[in-house]
């Protein structure tokens, strides 16, 4: 199979994504039954596939965006490889020590960081979206910050119902894999 | 979990004797895939399975089965048992006797099933293409392609197979998801990273790809005392340029190693300019953007030398092979075993291929290396410590029992 192959190419990732991401553990936190999750750290902290994902979230990008916008190491990591391939700049979002204060309802919502200005089109990236809660309070900070949130691009929906609750929120998703396709 | 270390040892030790024994005449062991003598190893791993109170079969790729504990999904231990010409008694045999010895250790205490594998044909020195079993028994080759693979005499793989008595058009695809819920291969090392860092045990994350490019280089033969430097057209120094330029390339990109291991001088003659050269070119990368990185860079480097030179360059692919991450949930089950075992460890890549490779593209695969005393494998001097192997079985054993406890917990209706 030639590398040059583009579908052979993004099966190969998948299957890196499969073998290098996926862990279970017989117990899980505090006791709770056993976990099958997606480790994303050892994901992305790999140059050969933290390379490789920003290249499949690179279609996702529409044109007229000002700003990749990414909030948690994981993302940001994800979100700087894509930026380093495309040229557009990127605004950082503080991880909240008390995530309940990133409820929108709370007012002022979470400092961003980097060049802004009113309106600008901002493109969240996320690495992986389970139930959305995440992507949704980044996105809300951003917009009371005065940003237009355009797209939401990740690399993995967990295919949790998180891409139908950002889809209710106004805001586009593009996902470079599903649940599904790692594990076929 | 190991009762008596020294009983162990001995048991490994005989066993590995017993295997090198089954060896062509010559220096080293001689034991190709697909061959009477591949074969004669199997059975007596099928020998071995009854005394260790276990079931063997092999598929009609020749692939053996030993089953510990009957159920599906299982684990699934092992390597291979076949070898280069005059290579060394423990590339291959040296998993296979653990993954026999982990599994008796274990047997009595798992849920799930359990089996060891031994795969054929693994060693790409025989047919030109490695992992022949493994590749049959993921289903990754389809048994027709065994036509065009010829060994040094010219009989196909299929033929070979066919005279061992083997069926390879048979072999259905059996590791997959449903059946196989990890695999975990112990090899030795081959090279001497263990060794320098004085470390026992080193846990696989990925397996190099590999890309073969040859590089033909066309210039011009003339006579060496009476044509001026200024009107040659010599291969061969532009050949030499390109050494050093696949060296250079390789040195600037992390984690690829670049080789060129053969150059094919033509005419070949004291006092005539080379006309012709073929070099043959490994790369291999853990990345595979890095890879391809270095094999475009050869590419340039080659136009570039043509231009310059005035001689023709053409560079061609003669195979590809991509890098394969190893799985996070079966290596995470390595590493704790050491963890708890204060055993020495540590986390490395494979520059060599392994079945693993082949076997991680469809169900959670890890591997894990023991030392090999200065490096040296594929030579009848090929060593290994007995004691190194016996750590292996601990290590091995300890990590089935966790990822059989991990597989109970995860799936619904338990294994």
């Amino acid at each position: 199979v030639s590398i040059h192959d583009e579908l052979a190419q993004r099966e190969h990732l998948a299957c890196d994504l499969r073998n290098a991401g996926y862990t279970r553990r017989a117990f899980g936190l505090r006791g709770s039954a056993g976990t099958v999750w997606f480790e994303t750290e050892l994901v992305l902290t790999r140059p050969g596939l933290l390379g490789r994902c920003a290249a499949v979230l690179e279609p996702a990008i529409p044109e007229e965006t000002d700003r990749l916008a990414a909030r948690g190491s994981p993302a940001l990591a994800l979100a700087t490889a894509l930026s380093l391939r495309i040229g557009i700049p990127l605004v950082f979002l503080a991880e909240r020590e008390d995530p309940s204060s990133d409820d929108p309802a709370n007012g002022d919502g979470s400092p961003v960081a980097g060049e802004l200005f009113p309106g600008a089109r901002v493109v969240v990236i996320e690495d992986v979206v389970l139930t959305g809660e995440h992507a949704r309070r980044t996105i809300s900070a951003l917009r009371r910050s005065g940003l237009d949130v355009i797209a939401l691009a990740g690399l993995l929906d967990r295919e949790q119902e998180g891409r139908f609750r950002i889809e209710e929120d106004g805001v586009r998703t593009f996902f470079a894999f599903r649940e599904r396709d790692l594990h076929r | 979990m190991i009762e008596d270390a020294l009983e162990l040892e001995e048991r490994l030790a005989a066993r590995i004797e017993r295997m090198a024994a089954i060896t062509a005449p010559g220096t080293g062991v001689t034991r190709p895939g697909f061959s009477a003598l591949e074969r004669e190893a199997h059975r007596a791993l099928a020998e071995w399975a009854v005394e260790d109170g276990a079931q063997a079969h092999a598929d009609p790729a020749g692939n053996t089965v030993v089953t510990f504990c009957a159920g599906e999904p299982y684990i699934l231990l092992g390597s291979h048992l076949d070898s280069v010409p005059h290579g060394g008694r423990f590339d291959g045999v040296a998993g296979v006797v653990v993954a026999l010895e982990a599994a008796k250790a274990v047997r009595e205490r798992l849920r799930m099933g359990l089996r060891v594998v031994a795969f054929s044909a693994e060693e790409g020195a025989t047919f030109g293409r490695p992992c022949l079993g493994s590749e049959l028994a993921t289903g990754t080759l389809a048994a027709a392609e065994l036509d065009g693979l010829r060994d040094a005499d010219g009989v196909a793989a299929s033929e070979r197979a066919a005279h061992a008595g083997l069926a390879p058009a048979e072999c259905r695809a059996w590791i997959t998801t449903d059946t196989v819920a990890a695999f975990l291969e112990l090899h030795i090392e081959q090279g001497g990273v263990l060794e320098s860092e004085n470390v026992r045990i080193g846990v696989v994350d990925a397996i190099a790809g590999a890309a073969r490019l040859v590089v033909a280089c066309r210039g011009r033969a003339g006579h060496s005392g009476t044509t001026p430097m200024r009107l040659r057209s010599d291969a061969l120094a532009a050949a030499a340029e390109l050494v050093l330029a696949v060296e250079a390339s390789a040195r600037r990109s992390h984690g690829v190693v670049a080789t060129v291991g053969r150059l094919l001088v033509s005419p070949n003659g004291v006092t005539t300019i080379p006309s012709d050269v073929d070099a043959v070119i490994d790369v291999r990368g853990f990345d595979p953007l890095q890879q391809e990185g270095v094999v475009a860079e050869i590419d340039r480097a080659a136009r570039e030398l043509a231009a310059r030179r005035g001689i023709e360059i053409e560079v061609r692919r003669l195979s590809w092979r991509d890098p394969v991450m190893l799985a996070a949930w079966p290596k995470r089950a390595l590493k704790q075993a050491c963890t708890d075992t204060t055993m020495p460890f540590r986390v490395m890549a494979s520059g060599a291929g392994h079945d693993s490779a082949v076997v991680a593209m469809k169900v959670p695969t890890a591997m894990l290396f023991v030392p090999t005393p200065h490096g040296m494998s594929h030579v009848p001097e090929e060593a290994c410590r007995i004691e190194d192997l016996r750590a292996g079985v601990e290590i091995m054993a300890r990590a089935s029992l966790a990822l059989d406890a991990d597989v109970i917990a995860t799936t619904p209706s338990g294994a």
